[in-house]
């Protein structure tokens, strides 16, 4: 009975991982990673469309986060939050070096059409979704975050708020400002929607 | 108000092409294993970097200061 409330005692769970972690645990260390990461290079991945690129700019999220853990401070939010704005400011950096940038067709990557598709449907909706992603990137950093959290992250607009620093009034409103002007972009590119 | 509920059509319809077409995409498995790796030998050395370094450090400073003050309290009664 001891020994399971002691092995109860040392488990790792998402509300203690990064307590923990601060403190110096490799195992805090390595759950934490092995929770995050992919939702970190989804993210990343759609912000800049290359599949190099978003495992450097991945690597460098989890050394800075692991390097500077120390000074994390709980403010009561997802510590998720807090991997997302390293994120966020290191694309920020890679846009800047738009030098670098070099599009890659995404229809290799992502996962489009399910099998069932016909050919011509499937390639239809491999079409539409470069568009979609070429409208996307077109928008402010913000609504480009935004568009992610919710649509490829499933997040709710309370979650996405806690990410971006913002109320959950003012996610909805940046919500509907950014589907305005995803409209506009996908207008300027020729895109029609099915109605 | 046709124009209205035509935006709002199209908000609709832009809203669940969104939801139909974007999916998360996973990360090459050998990435995400030698990245575990090379943070992992990283965070060890993380770890073990600063304890010993400033425990040295901080010894040195304290005989130091020792010895300056037996110096000064020597040549002060001897003055």
């Amino acid at each position: 009975m001891e020994l399971i409330q002691k092995q109860g005692l040392n488990e790792i769970t998402e509300e203690n991982a990064v307590k923990r972690a601060c403190e110096g645990d490799p195992e805090a260390f390595s759950y934490i990673y092995e929770h995050y990461v992919s939702r970190i290079y989804s993210y990343i991945f759609y912000r800049i469309g290359s599949e190099a690129d978003a495992e450097d700019i991945t690597s460098r999220v989890f050394y800075r986060a692991f390097g500077h853990i120390g000074n994390y401070v709980d403010k009561g939010v997802p510590f998720s939050a807090w991997l997302y704005r390293i994120a966020h400011n290191l694309i920020a950096n890679w846009h800047r070096d738009s030098h670098r940038r070099k599009e890659v067709p995404l229809e290799d990557q992502l996962e489009l059409p399910s099998h069932s598709d016909h050919p011509e449907r499937a390639l239809e909706k491999s079409q539409e979704m470069e568009l979609l992603l070429v409208g996307i990137r077109q928008l402010s950093p913000d609504r480009q975050q935004l568009l992610i959290l919710k649509f490829v992250e499933d997040y709710s607009n309370a979650e996405i708020g806690d990410i971006m620093g913002k109320s959950e009034g003012a996610i909805k409103s940046l919500y509907h400002r950014a589907l305005i002007a995803l409209r506009e972009e996908m207008a300027k590119i020729g895109y029609q929607s099915e109605m | 108000m046709a124009n209205e509920m035509d935006e709002y059509t199209y908000l609709n319809s832009l809203e669940k092409r969104l939801s139909e077409s974007l999916r998360p995409v996973r990360p090459d498995p050998s990435f995400i294993h030698s990245l575990k790796e090379r943070l992992s030998q990283n965070s060890n050395v993380m770890l073990e970097k600063p304890a010993s370094n400033n425990g040295l450090i901080m010894l040195g400073i304290g005989l130091f200061a020792g010895a300056l003050i037996l110096l000064l309290l020597s040549r002060k009664k001897s003055g």
